[in-house]
């Protein structure tokens, strides 16, 4: 098979790659949503996270800041996500050439990957949450891949690209 | 394919073989009913159900995708209409169950379709109809399987018809839409075609349903990557494929009809169909959604006699009406016969080759050691 017909394969098997692994970061962001609601709202007290002095007059105050953040991390988490996601779509099915959204992913992958790695050290001291823990971590391992391999993929499709206009051009 | 290619240029292909003009029309109404002959019409006339060599879309949702009911439903499709191109195929790095499938893809000039072709040697005009059946949808049907996968028979969005003439070429993204009501629209390129389904073995990724209609139009030119190969593009030159398809089933019939010595695969009557080949290209060729009335127009032409529309229920009383032991001697009883024993053959084929998507089957004896 030609150069030319190889690297059109290669593009598209790369496009299509892309365009699962938006589609996987868009629904691991519904995970990430979780991890954060059940780390407030599961895990002890919520208003240790309010780290403010209650007392009777400000309890409701304090509820309600607490709960507006809390509103707010879930869109911004969930709207990160949906954002990385769907640009990935983008350049894997309509041939888009933005590539800002590259930024957010390798800071939303550095970030989980160091979440990975506190969950790991976690185990050692939760033996009983072993379940929990592991199954967070492979989530979260997974995630890292994902936008990894967004990151990746990213980079190829655009050389791949340059190299087809260049093949046409002479 | 459909009517227009099953029934009447089957029936233009066996005329200019030599046939009658009543045989020619018993041949082209078996090829045309391997597209009905479902279960439900057996069951209507009293018929075993084995024979049946289709399933209606009424029966198919309703069958059942375990192993059994995947057996029974490749049986059927890889027999008549997706007939097999190589059952011993190789792809390297891949499971055996993934092999059973990708062996199962339809192609032309296969070893199955030799088989096919010297299987109805002999036999009735409604064997020589089904033969001719199988051997035209091996080249409509090329490179879908006659079973549910989704690894083989499914295509992506990047699906365009080709526009070719001597001064121009353009190509046109297809648009898939899923309205079994509405006809496909020819001026916009927007075809229906069946559900996405990730299910491995959805009944929506039987044989060319991810394609729509597009492979039964003979004008029909198309590029697409289909699921099993690894992101090539493949080009479908419908035009070229049924004109070719139309010369095999000339020389097939020549040969079944005793005038040639042997079947020789990837060989076509050319030189008996020249003097015709301006008006068939021409009719292959022409945009249409339904090319009966041409085809017709064109065998009527060649025998200088009206052909009969095409009746589902023209023999089915003959049928009902006969006796338990002269129902063989019918016209469909003799079409059951050639179905059941083509199945056979298919099915003991797939079997032999270690493959049981068509199930299980045992090789009492064959034709010549019965004679």
């Amino acid at each position: 098979m030609g150069f030319y017909m190889e690297t059109k394969q290669k593009l598209r098997k790369l496009k299509h790659t892309l365009y699962n692994d938006g589609l996987g970061v868009i629904m691991l962001g519904g995970w990430s949503v979780l991890k954060l609601v059940m780390s407030v709202i599961g895990g002890g007290n919520i208003f240790d996270y309010a780290n403010a002095e209650i007392d009777e007059d400000n309890l409701m105050l304090v509820k309600i800041f607490t709960y507006i953040f809390l509103v707010l991390g879930i869109i911004i988490i969930f709207f990160v996500h949906y954002y990385i996601g769907s640009r990935a779509m983008r350049v894997g099915k309509k041939d888009s050439k933005k590539r800002f959204f590259l930024i957010p992913t390798g800071f939303i992958c550095i970030i989980t990957l160091l979440s990975s790695m506190l969950s790991i050290a976690a185990l050692k001291d939760n033996i009983d949450d072993l379940d929990t823990l592991s199954i967070s971590l492979i989530l979260d391992i997974m995630l890292s891949f994902l936008l990894l391999d967004i990151i990746v993929s990213t980079i190829r499709v655009g050389r791949l690209q340059k190299q087809i206009i260049a093949k046409e051009g002479e | 394919m459909q009517e227009d290619f099953h029934y009447y240029a089957t029936y233009c292909a066996a005329f200019l073989a030599g046939y009658s003009h009543e045989e020619s029309l018993d041949i082209a109404y078996s090829a045309q009913f391997v597209d009905l002959c479902s279960r439900t019409f057996l069951s209507t006339i009293g018929a075993p159900l084995d024979a049946a060599t289709t399933q209606l879309q009424l029966e198919l949702m309703d069958a059942r995708t375990d192993i059994i009911g995947l057996q029974d439903i490749t049986r059927i499709w890889a027999s008549f209409h997706f007939l097999p191109k190589d059952l011993y195929a190789i792809k390297q790095r891949r499971t055996r169950r993934y092999l059973n499938k990708y062996r199962l893809i339809c192609g032309p000039n296969g070893e199955l379709v030799r088989k096919t072709i010297e299987l109805a040697k002999d036999k009735h005009l409604q064997s020589v109809g089904i033969a001719m059946h199988v051997l035209a949808d091996t080249w409509a049907h090329s490179y879908f399987a006659g079973t549910p996968s989704l690894v083989i028979n499914n295509t992506d969005y990047d699906f365009y018809e080709i526009f070719e003439s001597e001064d121009d070429y353009s190509e046109r993204i297809i648009k898939f839409r899923h309205s079994a009501s509405a006809p496909d629209d020819l001026d916009n390129s927007i075809y229906t075609n069946s559900l996405s389904q990730s299910t491995e073995n959805s009944i929506m990724n039987l044989g060319h349903g991810r394609a729509g209609h597009l492979p039964d139009y003979s004008f029909a030119r198309y590029k697409y990557v289909p699921a099993w190969g690894e992101y090539k593009v493949i080009e479908k030159d419908n035009p070229s494929d049924y004109f070719k398809a139309f010369c095999q089933m000339v020389y097939a019939m020549r040969f079944l009809r005793g005038e040639a010595a042997e079947f020789v695969l990837d060989t076509y009557a050319f030189e008996e169909v020249q003097q015709h080949e301006d008006i068939i290209k021409e009719i292959i060729h022409k945009r249409q959604l339904n090319a009966s009335e041409d085809w017709k127009k064109f065998g009527e032409s060649l025998s200088g006699t009206e052909i009969d529309d095409f009746d589902l229920g023209r023999y089915s009383e003959e049928y009902k009406n006969a006796s338990q032991d002269m129902k063989d001697n019918t016209f469909l009883g003799k079409f059951i016969q050639g179905a059941i024993v083509h199945k056979g053959m298919v099915t003991n084929e797939i079997y032999k080759s270690k493959n049981i998507l068509a199930g299980f089957s045992k090789e009492i004896f064959t034709f010549k050691e019965q004679e």
